[in-house]
């Protein structure tokens, strides 16, 4: 307990991209970047002899453009929560705020939460429902990742000892919309589910593009295929998003932990889908 | 490895393990007025400002604090000379046993600075990081009331 | 209602600056840790891994091979004498079962063997190093289980004993047993008209200080051992220290600096024998402090318990009988056993007029964490029962909850015959209730909340609203065990010091103790200098426990500073020529007659460099023979979300009458402090265990207590009386409260759902289940 590694022989703070790109691909598994710090300081495996810090390489802004919602991925998610703006700004503000204390959000960067892979990393959730794009950076170039990815790999595994300069989160279009949940008895705790929801409606309030996507349960989001497919044709009518959610809590196989049994949150998984597009569907409405 | 830093507005530069968190390095440079309470980053009560911003100092490493400008309480004032909110706090009863306090109280100025005549809710949010067993938060939310507009009456009479 | 004595309070009844305040919150350097020796070591402790096991062999070779490892003790290097952990009066109230280290480990977290080495971080990994061969024993959990024969039996080792002539049987995992009988139950019930009748479980947590146990310990240069450590109970550490080390009483001194929380967790000898023993050993100083996971696993915890309550009322809504029956666990150790279960009874059922009551409770070891001492201690796991209970009686009655208290609570005047049968360890003690302000406390109470209006947006999408309250008791002292003393002294610029033993663990008694010398003494409260809990410097007290500091050692300072007064008296006759009866004493001076003031400046400066020199000094011990209860009423609002299960306290308000306040501000911060303690409890936390016994929630990540996010707008009200027994008029006020919230959410939770929450903590899982099964 309590983040002291005399493991730990470097800890290098690179002035460039390139410098700890080069940084992480010299040592790579024995590697770790430090973001914000607050995973890294409190466990950190004894393979990691080297920290590589890169609050020098000003990877924080938070800028609003035409092609979308541009954040740096060092940017914290109390800067996100107060800078997100735009038509997604709302959901991304949202979502932020509901993780850890304030002490937590003044800490813990955006590309943290999408490359630490813990099961209570609420914000992949939602960049996967908002089909984010991740620019990760490598010896050989940047790829911009799809955050659907994440619905499907372990941060890891798509990230190697590439590093996440930023998110663009894409500009919004007209009748749709999104929405974050999270059932949480005490503000700010890992949830005991998550889900984040993004549609499409035409001119008849019928989803015609729907992704959602839950969170909170296994070490990656995890994208709800099955219920997607159910809502899309339909209006998000009560009937509807009632067999929805109890689709989720019959397929849905979550983990325990200390807060929460398995079957609550499978039930709940499906409490916080079906709250989600609500949200989702009423933005839509109300952006019209 | 060495880091460069300010500490309450003096230039400092410590020799620290390149695996060491900042709230051990900071207790062993004598400046127990950082608590620890949970080692986890839970409870609050090793709050430091970097750069102005409260974070918990136990889940930050000591190399993050290069180049930067740390605060502890002790930047803020002591017994003889107490900043407005250390001032508040002991008037309206909002130091029970204290172990928190140093913390709150840091996190309390900087919502002030960005904040300066908050919401209970921008209050609430502000603290949400520290834990407090003896007061129920009750109190410590009055005294920053008390203190925003204490500052903000000051404010109105130089600015008259 | 003034005192006859002091007509107008000029210190007394003011919120007065906390004398230690300025320095806590610029962070001084004032707990045990803060100020670390140059040659410090450090210690850690090996834990069981297993919840019931014998300890084959320790070899600590690789532990004590590394470079800067001083020591590793195991239950071979330390002395062997048997002893409770609890700081309770002497003989004990628990039973002797816990040695320093042992031969066996009865909990996942019991200690196995201390290591000792030079650096905080290297003493943990040394700790790792240790191998322990164990042959696993069966284990036992449920306190209902481990009372059943053929259970494990946790105790067999034939030295554990009880110190006291009460009912205890290890070999039936039985730590303490209780019965009181009151008239006849059966025939209440016979004539009862309604009756109800339920489980209620009150679930294991811990009182979560910020700051965890932590203790220093060094030897002087003459041999003595000095203790500096955060502690609730000084002289108890002393005397169980030198017991466990077999020294004398005289070669240890104990020192409390200031401690950050303590709630009862901290009414425990925890650190300080080993601590002691290793400093004496090495002749260095040794620290010794937990980590959070340490302190949630392997310091002392909330009893749980599971109560069996009966209780029938006729219709006119006048009571008939009560019969509860509560099975409590103490975990692995009894420490707090028997006295935390008769609580449950005595700190309770005296609040309404019971013709006919029983009262059986059983403890019970168990191989899971050990439960102590707990803010509430009893009244809080008899209270949810208790005022659950009440709230069902009423409403199957048809009559108003807060109508029905009203009925039925105690008066001014009244007495219980649970005062009587209920004691601590021994009989209890039969009194009349001298002071009641609960009338007052309901009236209030209900305006301040709104009781008669409708709650507003009663019903918005899944969620359902509704309301509850509770009436509560607890009580002031431990009656004719626990003394309080305390010596003050004058100084040649008038001022004073205050001596007291009582220990101020965050509560702010070294300021309420420093306002009633004062008050006496016609001072500002910055005239008096306390110094509190320093066994070498300090008068003896039992300690900050039983909500006793303000009502018996402030009543031990009023006594010192009244003999104070009478020492100056005389010294100005002396120097004025003016008989002590028509002196009458001023701000910080004496008034003789025409002759002027005689100030305390000059009465010190003659006594200390002019004419028969001496130290005006005076010393007063207190016992008490009652325990008057304060009184209190809680109202809330809560939002129960249908679909999830989460509960929201919404508003929040609770009327105290703890007598004559003596700081306003500092007893609405214990009232604050001890409601949301509770809320947390009753919402969020609890410890829980694999089927092997280990704690699960080890941080503050995943046990969570309540943030200012979860906070509900809370509303305290003092409601002022007079206890003519207490110092000034006062009443004890940092218990009570803690037991409210429990009870108060569920009784709102039922008028919002119609579901009965009867086992605590009112998770969204339980709570989800029971709408399920009500149609929701």
């Amino acid at each position: 307990m309590g983040g002291y590694f005399p493991w730990v022989k470097r800890y290098l703070r690179p002035q460039s991209l390139d410098e700890a790109i080069a940084a992480m691909n010299e040592f790579k598994d024995a590697a770790a970047v430090v973001a914000g710090g607050t995973s890294v300081a409190m466990r950190l495996p004894r393979r990691v002899e080297v920290l590589v810090d890169l609050q020098d390489l000003g990877l924080d802004k938070v800028q609003v453009t035409d092609a979308g919602l541009k954040l740096g991925a060092m940017a914290n998610l109390r800067k996100v929560e107060k800078a997100a703006a735009g038509a997604w700004g709302g959901v991304i503000a949202s979502a932020c705020s509901t993780v850890g204390s304030r002490l937590v959000r003044n800490a813990a960067t955006l590309g943290g939460e999408m490359a630490a892979g813990l099961p209570w990393c609420d914000i992949p959730v939602l960049m996967a429902a908002l089909d984010a794009r991740v620019s990760v950076s490598r010896p050989d170039g940047e790829e911009a990742v799809s955050a659907w990815q994440w619905t499907s790999q372990r941060p890891s595994d798509i990230l190697g000892s590439g590093v996440i300069t930023r998110l663009l989160v894409p500009g919004h279009v007209a009748n749709e919309g999104a929405g974050f949940y999270k059932v949480m008895r005490v503000q700010g705790e890992y949830g005991a589910a998550v889900a984040a929801a993004w549609v499409r409606l035409d001119e008849h309030d019928t989803i015609t593009a729907c992704r959602l996507v839950s969170g909170g349960v296994s070490p990656h989001a995890v994208a709800l295929n099955y219920a997607q497919d159910a809502l899309v044709g339909s209006k998000g009518d009560d009937t509807t998003l009632k067999y929805v959610a109890s689709m989720i809590e019959q397929r849905f196989k979550p983990a325990s932990d200390p807060r929460f049994d398995r079957a609550y949150r499978q039930k709940m998984t499906g409490v916080a889908a079906k709250r989600a597009v609500q949200q989702a569907i009423a933005m839509a409405k109300g952006g019209r | 490895m060495k880091i460069t830093f300010k500490l309450n507005g003096r230039d400092e530069e410590w020799e620290v393990e390149p695996g060491a968190n900042l709230l051990d390095v900071l207790r062993e440079n004598g400046h127990t007025e950082v608590k620890r309470g949970c080692d986890t980053g839970d409870c609050g009560a090793c709050t430091v400002l970097v750069d102005g911003v409260p974070r918990s100092s136990c889940t930050m490493m000591a190399g993050q604090a290069q180049g930067r400008e740390i605060t502890t309480i002790a930047g803020l004032g002591d017994a003889l000379d107490p900043h407005p909110l250390q001032q508040a706090w002991v008037e309206v009863g909002a130091v029970q046993c204290g172990f928190c306090t140093p913390g709150m109280i840091l996190s309390a100025k900087a919502l002030l600075d960005e904040a300066p005549m908050p919401t209970e809710d921008q209050i609430k949010d502000a603290l949400s990081g520290n834990l407090c067993r003896c007061t129920g938060y009750v109190k410590p939310i009055e005294a920053i009331k008390l203190t925003a507009t204490r500052l903000n009456n000051d404010k109105g009479v130089t600015d008259a | 209602m003034p005192d006859k004595d002091y007509p107008k309070l000029g210190v007394v009844g003011h919120s007065v600056k906390k004398v230690d305040a300025f320095g806590l919150a610029a962070g001084a350097p004032v707990f045990v840790a803060d100020e670390i020796p140059r040659d410090c070591v450090y210690m850690a402790m090996v834990f069981s891994p297993h919840a019931h096991a014998r300890i084959l062999g320790i070899d600590a070779s690789e532990a004590l091979a590394m470079d800067g490892v001083l020591a590793v003790y195991t239950h071979k290097d330390v002395p062997r004498v048997i002893h409770t952990t609890a700081g309770q009066g002497y003989p004990e109230p628990s039973p002797y079962d816990t040695y320093m280290l042992d031969d066996k480990v009865r909990f996942v977290g019991d200690r196995v063997a201390a290591v000792v080495a030079t650096d905080r971080h290297l003493v943990r990994e040394a700790v790792k190093r240790v191998k322990v061969e164990y042959e696993v024993l069966d284990a036992v959990f449920d306190p209902r289980e481990a009372l059943k024969p053929g259970a494990p039996v946790i105790h067999d080792e034939p030295q554990a004993r009880m110190p006291i002539p009460v009912t205890y049987d290890p070999k039936r995992n039985l730590a303490a047993h209780v019965e009181a009988i009151v008239g006849d139950v059966d025939a209440g019930e016979r004539d009862a008209d309604v009756v109800v009748e339920g489980y209620f479980y009150h679930h294991q947590y811990q009182h979560s200080p910020i700051e965890p146990h932590v203790c220093l310990a060094w030897p002087d240069p003459n041999g003595r051992l000095i203790i500096k450590t955060s502690t609730q109970v000084p002289f108890h550490v002393r005397r169980i220290v030198a017991a466990r080390l077999g020294i004398p009483i005289r070669q240890i001194r104990v020192i409390k600096p200031r401690i950050g929380g303590g709630f009862g967790t901290k009414q425990e000898v925890l650190l300080e024998d080993i601590a002691g023993f290793a400093a004496l050993q090495l002749k260095r100083p040794v620290l010794f402090e937990y980590n959070r996971t340490e302190e949630l696993r392997s310091s002392r915890t909330r009893h749980a318990m599971y109560i069996r309550m009966r209780a029938g009322a006729k219709q006119d809504g006048s009571l008939s009988f009560i019969d509860m029956h509560a099975v409590m666990n103490t975990g692995a150790y009894g420490s707090h056993g028997l006295t935390v279960l008769s609580n449950t009874g005595s700190k309770t059922l005296p609040l309404y007029r019971w013709p006919n009551i029983r009262f059986i409770g059983d403890t019970a070891y168990t191989n899971l964490p050990v439960a102590g001492a707990y803010r509430g201690y009893g009244g809080t796991q008899g209270g949810f029962a208790l005022e659950a209970t009440m709230d069902e009686l009423a409403r199957k009655l048809g009559i108003d909850p807060v109508k029905f208290r009203r009925m039925n609570h105690i008066r001014e005047g009244q007495t219980s015959p649970i005062f009587e049968a209920l004691g601590e360890g021994k009989a209890g003690v039969p009194q009349t209730v001298n002071s009641c302000g609960l009338d007052a406390c309901l009236d209030k109470g209900a305006d301040a909340f709104g009781w008669d209006r409708p709650i507003p947006k009663r019903v918005d999408g899944p969620i359902r609203r509704g309301k509850g309250m509770v009436t509560l008791m607890q009580g002031s002292a431990i009656p004719d065990i626990d003394m309080g003393a305390a010596s003050i002294k004058l100084n040649e610029d008038g001022s004073f010091n205050l001596l007291v033993g009582a220990t101020d663990l965050g509560t702010g008694s070294d300021t309420v103790l420093a306002q009633i010398a004062a008050e006496v003494l016609h001072v500002p409260v910055e005239k008096v200098i306390v110094y509190s809990s320093d066994t070498d410097l300090t008068p003896f007290d039992v300690g900050a426990y039983a909500s006793s500091t303000t009502y018996l050692s402030g009543m031990a300072v009023k006594k010192a500073a009244e003999k104070m007064r009478d020492r100056i008296f005389d010294v100005a006759a002396r120097l004025s020529g003016v008989p002590v009866d028509e002196l009458v004493l001023t701000d910080g001076a004496v008034q003789a007659g025409d002759k002027g003031l005689v100030t305390f400046e000059r009465i010190g400066l003659s006594t200390l460099y002019e004419k028969d020199q001496q130290q005006l000094i005076a010393t007063a011990s207190h016992i008490v023979h009652q325990s008057p209860p304060p009184f209190s009423a809680h109202f809330a609002q809560v939002a129960v979300d249908t679909e999830t299960g989460i509960i929201k306290v919404e508003r929040y308000v609770a009327a105290v009458d703890c007598g004559q306040a003596i700081n306003p501000a500092l007893a609405e911060g214990q009232i604050e402090g001890a409601v949301v303690n509770g809320l947390s409890a009753a919402l969020y936390e609890e410890l829980r265990y694999n089927e092997k016994g280990a704690l699960k929630n080890k941080d503050f990540d995943t046990y969570k207590i309540m943030g200012t996010m979860d906070l509900p707008r809370i509303r305290t009200i003092l409601v002022p009386t007079h206890e003519p027994t207490g110092p000034f008029g006062a009443k004890s006020v940092s218990e009570i409260c803690i037991n409210g919230p429990m009870p108060v959410i569920s009784n709102a939770v039922y008028d919002a759902v119609g579901i009965r929450l009867r086992e605590a903590p009112f998770t969204p899982e339980k709570v989800l289940a029971l709408l399920r099964d009500k149609g929701y």
